[in-house]
């Protein structure tokens, strides 16, 4: 591996408008990871961030993955009746026990984990189209292997995993008759962007080099040399015999530059801001290629950077529906119980818009705006509703209290401590005066006023834990709470 | 892989998980103050509706309207997926559909059904996303002008036109897949999204109005407005299409897929009263690059009953002469088929416009000329769609020429007398 190189890109150094602090720490756990407890925050403080940030990357990457379900190294007989029908039920049953793994795996590594869903949403498939959980495991395999990899190994391996070459039809591009929509949506979509600087014949000569991969039995990729077309094909105006892997080295050095950038800008917008600024685009690129299309050095300088750090773009990107679940069950510092909380947790995310591994197209989950309207906004409300009062069921209603505790510096002011708890979750900085008023009355619930003005309640009471979670559940219903 | 079980399979999949919901894809904001009524309409007792359904993956047209006028050819580029002529249904000399789509025979014959032939964009495109963002804006170039719709333009004219007077009723709502760009106007997004109509009941409960105010971060404030416009949106609109979801009544049944139970809920509305002129559904799925025959063969089938019954439903209330529904998708499919027994990336395609009662049926335009294709092995097109969009905002929305003008970015002569 070449040396990194983030010298190109300013680094954050803390300043008196953009503090390392606790409000600080925790934007950052959002947008790196999936949010982080009270506890994991303060314990940051006094790290240097640019150090705790390269020995986070290095523990992500050395930490060893979960194993899978067993059934992940079957293939397509074990769901097959003995008529030769598909058995009833089994291929939900492991798309569902699958998605639970993922959960587990993100919880537990999610730095990662957010890195592994950014590339599921780049090189998206849908599970529904190619609909076996195998293929979904060998697929998401890949991703994470090569999550902080290199980029060129990870395209390579992508499209040749049975998910892929069933989505898009790789499988059905034979020589006699090429199938172009691999090849179309790699360029528009997965390494150029659309026009540029491709025409309809680069498309079908790639096309014609990406010929004779076969899946079979759902766990194996093959070369059938009989549907190859062993012939000379013009890419970017260069003649030669080639296939597929010769055909996506040549992009990778006709295109270099293109490449790099499209990749970059995409990164940009799905960590920093969904406005690209082109001159910092330009500085991830040279530190992309002089590293060879390695992702560890991008990501760490991206990480590292002023500009990620910078407050400006607090509360700018709305949250996907895993993140606004995530990120409130590690703030609460809260886990799922047992196998039922994850599916019901997926169900949720998929009644929120996100269907896991299935977006609604090759373009992906497009995010942002795209994550509201009335329907899911309602439906957002309520699995935070969910996450607050169902997930802490068993025994856990006592961290609504010890949470307030902590963060507040008094126990029996309820304006103090209403303001001290949003202030926890809300991103932004500044608390608006009307706004307090109401999550005050909240609080406050159904007790009389008295009871706050003689000093009888204070946080050690018994049941105040049902007053701190209304409020948070209150908060999850306002427009900032959908915010990171 | 089974083609016939996986749609199947989700389906089974989602009802298991309490969830189907048809399809849930979307996003809405809107202005908080709109219009009562359309000064634009012309003046007449019945109000008129448009429907837009889009086809989305790019439907492919030469198996939708068969061109028997040039058998020859098409059968000879699609050995294996043209249409045989003992499974398909006669319309006139040149052209026929396929039996699956035998509901469109029964509304043909009741003057219901135009078809405008080969109906394409000057600046095509091989691409779904780029092509889409055409259709959808009523662009021929997306250049700067990516960020709006056609309707939407549409919509803010009427905006900008009419009082500031409040209103409880959406200028247009959108159900199922995404939209896009259809309802974007140059400052706002005109198009409610109404999934499940029982989930309105719970929105008026829930739903807080916002004060819009300035905060310290100028990009924080931008998503956060967002987010508060469409919590308004819901505190002023649920009340009315929560009470209007009672009192409409679907009055045939409807089969069960994304597309009837989205046009179910028009329907539902339409009838109910809501004072909502235009509507967006969708049907996904014709991006057939493979095992194209069966699927085509059921979302057309899917299409055609679910138009049909929606007329039926409508006519009921004899409400079926108001409403005016047209199709898009982003492009049609390659002449010849591929190796896998599907079709690839095209240009043009036919686009159906329904009307409860048009006086006749017909087919307009010149058919496509499939012994000369573009130099893809794609038709080239001879009517531009904007030409089309001109039609429906000229005869069916009334809306003047210079108006047309600005909202297609040019002039596109209507076709005369399609409505």
């Amino acid at each position: 591996m070449s040396a990194t190189s983030t010298s190109h890109i300013k680094p954050y150094v803390p300043n008196e408008n953009n503090p390392w602090d606790f409000k600080q720490i925790q934007y950052v756990f959002r947008k790196i990871a999936y949010g982080a407890s009270y506890e994991t925050i303060n314990a940051i403080l006094n790290k240097q961030p640019l150090e705790w940030i390269d020995a986070e990357i290095k523990k992500t990457k050395k930490q060893k993955s979960i194993d899978p379900p067993k059934w992940v190294y079957g293939s397509l007989k074990n769901y097959k009746k003995k008529n030769g029908e598909l058995k009833d039920g089994l291929i939900e049953e492991h798309y569902i026990d699958y998605c639970t793994h993922v959960l587990t795996g993100i919880k537990k590594n999610a730095i990662e984990g957010k890195i592994i869903m950014f590339w599921a949403n780049h090189f998206s498939t849908s599970f529904w189209e190619y609909e076996s959980p195998i293929m979904l495991h060998q697929y998401f395999s890949v991703l994470k292997k090569n999550a902080l990899g290199n980029f060129k190994k990870l395209v390579k391996e992508i499209g040749l995993t049975p998910a892929m070459l069933n989505f898009l039809n790789g499988n059905e591009n034979i020589a006699k008759k090429p199938n172009e929509n691999f090849s179309r949506e790699l360029l528009e979509l997965f390494l150029l962007g659309k026009n540029n600087g491709y025409t309809q014949k680069d498309i079908t000569e790639l096309s014609r080099a990406f010929t004779g991969w076969k899946e079979i039995n759902w766990n194996k990729v093959y070369f059938d040399e009989n549907d190859f077309d062993n012939s000379q094909k013009t890419i970017f105006d260069k003649k030669d015999n080639f296939n597929y892997h010769k055909a996506i080295d040549l992009l990778f050095k006709e295109k270099k530059e293109e490449i790099a950038d499209f990749i970059c800008r995409k990164i940009y917008s799905n960590f920093i801001h969904n406005k690209i600024d082109d001159g910092f685009v330009k500085k991830m690129s040279v530190v992309f290629i002089e590293n060879d299309f390695d992702l560890t050095p991008l990501f760490t300088a991206v990480y590292k950077s002023e500009k990620f750090h910078s407050n400006e773009f607090r509360g700018t990107k709305i949250k996907d529906p895993m993140e606004l679940g995530f990120v409130l069950m590690n703030e609460l510092n809260i886990d799922f119980g047992d196998k039922k909380e994850k599916i019901e947790f997926i169900h949720l995310c998929e009644w929120t818009g996100q269907a896991l591994f299935n977006p609604p197209n090759v373009s992906g989950w497009q995010g942002g705006r795209n994550w509201i309207n009335p329907t899911k906004l309602l439906r957002r409300w309520k699995m935070a509703d969910w996450i607050i009062y169902e997930l802490t069921k068993k025994n856990k209603r006592e961290i609504f209290k010890g949470l307030a505790l902590k963060i507040s510096k008094d126990i029996s002011d309820p304006e103090e401590i209403t303001s001290s708890i949003i202030s926890y979750f809300d991103i932004e900085k500044k608390q608006q005066q009307g706004n307090l008023d109401k999550q005050v009355l909240e609080f406050k619930g159904d007790w009389p006023e008295e009871v706050f003005r003689t000093g009888w309640w204070n946080l050690n009471r018994e049941d105040t834990e049902w007053q701190v979670a209304a409020l948070v559940a209150y908060f999850f219903h306002s427009p900032a709470s959908q915010l990171i | 892989m089974c083609t016939n079980n996986h749609k199947n399979g989700r389906r089974a999949f989602m009802k298991k998980m309490g969830l189907f919901t048809g399809a849930t894809f979307m996003f809405s904001n809107m202005p908080f103050r709109v219009f009562t009524q359309t000064p634009l309409i012309p003046q007449e007792n019945k109000k008129r509706i448009l429907v837009l359904i889009q086809l989305a993956g790019g439907n492919d047209g030469l198996n939708t309207i068969i061109p028997t006028y040039d058998f020859g050819t098409y059968k000879r580029q699609r050995p294996t997926l043209h249409v045989p002529k003992e499974e398909s249904i006669i319309l006139n000399n040149d052209f026929s559909i396929p039996e699956s789509m035998k509901p469109f025979k029964k509304m043909w014959d009741k003057k219901m059904v135009k078809i405008i032939n080969n109906v394409g964009n000057p600046f095509s495109d091989l691409s779904h996303f780029y092509s889409t963002d055409l259709w959808q804006g009523g662009i021929s170039d997306r250049g700067d002008k990516k960020h709006s719709g056609w309707m939407g333009r549409y919509l803010e004219i009427i905006a900008n036109a009419s009082s500031n007077s409040f209103s409880t009723h959406p200028p247009a709502i959108q159900l199922g897949e995404d939209s896009g760009l259809v309802f974007q106007g140059d400052k706002s997004q005109y198009g409610f999204f109404v999934d499940q109509l029982d989930e309105f009941e719970e929105l008026i409960k829930e739903a807080e109005l916002h004060e819009i105010e300035n905060n310290e971060w100028p990009l924080y404030k931008k998503e956060l407005d967002f987010i508060k416009e469409t919590s308004n949106n819901i505190y002023n609109y649920s009340g009315t299409i929560s009470r209007i979801s009672k009192e409409g009544k679907n009055e045939v049944h409807y089969e069960n897929n994304p597309l009837s139970a989205q046009l179910k809920t028009v329907a539902k509305l339409i009838k109910g009263g809501l004072n909502t002129s235009i509507y967006h559904v969708s049907l996904d799925g014709f991006d057939t690059h493979a095992q194209q025959k069966w699927k085509h063969r059921e979302l057309l089938s899917q299409l055609s009953n679910a138009v049909f019954l929606f007329y039926a439903d409508l006519k009921k209330k004899n409400m079926h002469e108001n409403v005016t529904t047209m199709t898009y998708s982003e492009f049609g499919r390659r002449i010849e088929e591929n190796g896998s027994r599907g079709t690839d990336h095209g240009t043009s395609a036919p686009v159906f416009i329904f009307n409860g009662d048009f006086g006749k049926s017909e087919i307009i335009g010149e058919p496509a000329d499939l012994k000369n294709p573009d130099e893809d092995g794609n038709l080239i097109y001879n009517m531009d769609f904007r030409r089309v969009y001109s039609t429906i905002l000229d005869q069916w929305l009334g809306v003047g020429e210079d108006n047309i003008e600005k909202i297609l970015y040019g002039k596109f002569n209507p076709i005369a007398g399609l409505i």
